[in-house]
């Protein structure tokens, strides 16, 4: 009997070690394993990168690098990687984001790794969101800007130019909303990174130089006021929702002939747009055509095995030639100047985008991104839904956001 | 060792297994969770020795923040729509399909309990074609009055696609434990009342309803702690915002971006105990009432 019983509580212990490391567990081989995250918007742009992976792994062959592509819940996911303790040696980070996993420990400084003259060879903004006071946190793998797409064939059919500044832009979009062909003469979205560069074209900031909130200032109110009331409110525009989400696709289908987006649509309009003539021109500018860069990096987790692995795959992955493979997607803008070049000569319709970039300012707002983001497309809606005046919107957002500050 | 012993010994090594997992997954876990509310930390700082310590503020922060309250208040009414609209569709449906004057009763248990099986994600867009400014509903509503209001982008309308969405997925489920609780009923109940001249009213007043007060209590709990607990929908809807302006804002989609967007697990998880103490209370409530009843 005592033997039994001692069996017994061998099996119950071995099965519960067996379940708490069994995950654990690695064969030591002597190989190397590297483990990015990120997601992926196109096929092509998957295959891109896996190529670009499969050369990393001929150049160093003792490294094996698994790609998890994260489909859904992209940061959410990633955190709880990281909360796990340890997560992907590397992952891609977009700007807005950049600012929390910095300024909360979660990633490893890159500059002991990287060369200063492989630095100074990227664009000096796009690497602005991955820095701090004394480090850099990550390479920026490309770039965008939101652009006018247009469809030719309707401005030939009626005789119409190119909107270049605001007012251009209202009158036409008017003019085509007065039509019957067509819904709007605009689609527009009405999330905050949307309508972003509108406040920097009237010289508006959201935040002033002590980080503290500046949205009731004139030429954010009047940005709004352009956006929600002219534009949407007077009929001239119509927002994706009217379209159920579609943004790229009110064009495609010929509801409206202009949309805003960044360079990432293109892919959707090769596949769609095949009924219309879609051309990108840059947005029509305010005050100044001051704009908004969206941009994603490369950057290494704190819990990272081995830093300078990580470090190394980092430069190899924004490399000139890696580089020169986002251009041959043409779904980005290249971040190195030395590939600029090669990018128009590539995309000679696409001259837009990196043309905007030379204006831009990145998509980060510090820590705090999500909130300013959600305060701000909130004000928005209430304009656009409650009809409260722009004024009003802004200074209960302004308050709102204060309130936030205090709890924190 | 004597038998009462053995006895002993063996109950609690074939209750292991359970328990281990109940310890490791729900125990540890609730314990961490009462901690970290009292403490503000973000996911990403690693071990919860980085955690600070912040007594009782994130539950003192909570009760005067307006977007927590009206979270709160979107929740509660989520709640009050879905409970009815739940409770007697699906209650009818179980009728309907206990009548033994109905024919083919598996092919409608089957489209009944369809919706349970769908991605939610696939009934979310089916239903934003529906209730869209020139959607399917809004055509048949316009037979009696013109309409062209888009549902989902409405601050006052948007609950209620949500809540017909919310039903639909949910009420297959319900039916069938309503059904099973109605075959149970001897039908020597309904022979008598047949005999005593009873019609249908009296059928549900004198019988299905009192048969079935368990199982109407054990439903009503499951659809007030599912309603509570309500995200996935309205985060759909809202691609993630609780939009339009925090009308689809319910208590779980407000923790969870507090937790991810806003970086406060320790609030987010005060947040979450207030809401599990609410649950709480309220299940209690519903306990005493049905034993005076």
């Amino acid at each position: 009997m005592k033997s039994f019983k001692i069996y017994f509580v061998m099996v119950l212990v071995l099965l519960s070690s067996g379940i708490l490391f069994a995950s654990g567990q690695k064969e030591e081989s002597g190989e190397k394993v590297l483990k990015l995250v990120g997601w992926s918007t196109t096929p092509q742009e998957k295959e891109y990168v896996q190529s670009r992976i499969d050369l990393f792994e001929a150049e160093n062959p003792n490294v094996k690098v698994e790609w998890e592509i994260l489909a859904n819940e992209y940061n959410e996911t990633l955190q709880i990687q990281i909360a796990s303790g340890k997560g992907p040696d590397v992952f891609y980070l977009d700007a807005s984001w950049a600012s929390m996993f910095i300024e909360n420990y979660a990633l490893s400084p890159i500059d002991d790794y990287i060369s200063q003259s492989t630095i100074d060879g990227f664009y000096p903004s796009t690497l602005d969101a991955f820095r701090d006071d004394s480090n850099l946190y990550g390479l920026a793998k490309d770039m965008n800007t939101l652009v006018l797409y247009y469809d030719e064939l309707a401005f030939e059919k009626y005789g119409m130019s190119v909107p270049t500044t605001w007012d251009e832009l209202l009158e036409t979009s008017k003019t085509f909303a007065a039509m019957d062909e067509y819904e709007a003469g605009i689609v527009l979205r009405t999330d905050f990174a949307r309508f972003y560069p509108f406040i920097l074209q009237n010289g508006g900031s959201i935040l002033d130089e002590d980080g503290n909130p500046n949205w009731t200032d004139k030429a954010v109110v009047d940005a709004f006021d352009y956006y929600f009331n002219d534009l949407i409110g007077s009929g001239a525009a119509k927002t994706n929702k009217d379209f159920n989400g579609e943004n790229e696709g009110a064009l495609t289908t010929k509801k409206v002939p202009m949309m805003i987006s960044g360079g990432w649509a293109t892919a959707y309009l090769n596949e769609n747009g095949k009924d219309i003539e879609w051309k990108m021109t840059k947005l029509p500018k305010g005050k100044s055509e001051k704009t908004v860069l969206f941009t994603v990096a490369y950057v290494m987790n704190k819990n990272a095995n081995d830093q300078e692995l990580a470090a190394s795959f980092i430069d190899f992955m924004t490399s000139e030639k890696s580089q020169r493979m986002v251009v041959d997607s043409g779904l980005a803008v290249p971040t190195r100047q030395a590939v600029a070049d090669y990018y128009i000569e590539k995309n000679p319709t696409l001259g837009a985008n990196p043309e905007q970039a030379k204006n831009a300012k990145v998509y980060n707002l510090g820590v705090h991104t999500p909130k300013i983001a959600d305060l701000m497309s909130a004000a928005g809606d209430k304009i656009r839904l409650q009809g409260m005046s722009a004024q009003q919107a802004l200074e209960e957002a302004e308050l709102e956001f204060n309130e936030y500050l205090d709890t924190l | 060792m004597n038998k009462t012993k053995e006895n002993k010994f063996y109950g609690w090594f074939f209750l292991s297994p359970y328990l281990i997992l109940v310890v490791l997954f729900f125990i540890v876990p609730l314990l961490f969770a009462i901690y970290f509310s009292f403490t503000r930390y973000s996911l990403i700082w690693g071990g919860i020795e980085n955690a600070k310590f912040v007594g009782l503020n994130n539950f003192k922060n909570l009760l005067t923040d307006k977007t927590f309250l009206l979270s709160l208040k979107n929740t509660f009414v989520f709640v009050i729509l879905s409970l009815p609209i739940q409770l007697i569709v699906s209650f009818f449906l179980a009728y309907f399909l206990n009548s033994h004057l109905l024919k083919n009763k598996g092919y409608y248990k089957t489209m009944f309990y369809i919706p349970t099986l769908i991605s939610t994600v696939a009934i979310t867009l089916i239903f934003s074609y529906l209730f869209q400014s020139n959607g399917l509903i809004n055509i048949v509503l316009s037979i009696f009055h013109p309409i062209e209001v888009n549902w989902m982008d409405s601050v006052s309308l948007i609950k209620y696609p949500v809540v017909t969405m919310y039903a639909w997925i949910k009420v297959g489920v319900y039916m069938l434990i309503y059904l099973s609780g109605l075959m149970g009923i001897p039908t020597s109940y309904y022979e008598t009342l047949k005999l005593e001249g009873g019609n249908f009213i009296h059928e549900l007043r004198f019988i299905v309803i009192p048969s079935l007060r368990n199982v109407t209590y054990f439903i009503t709990t499951m659809i007030l702690i599912d309603s509570f607990k309500l995200f996935d929908i309205p985060f759909i809807v809202s691609k993630g915002t609780g939009g339009p302006l925090n009308a689809t804002l319910t208590t779980v989609i407000y923790i969870y971006k507090s937790a991810f967007s806003s970086g406060r697990m320790g609030y987010a998880t005060a947040a979450s105990l207030i809401l599990f103490l609410i649950i709480f209370v309220i299940a209690k409530l519903q306990s005493t009432v049905k034993e005076r009843l």
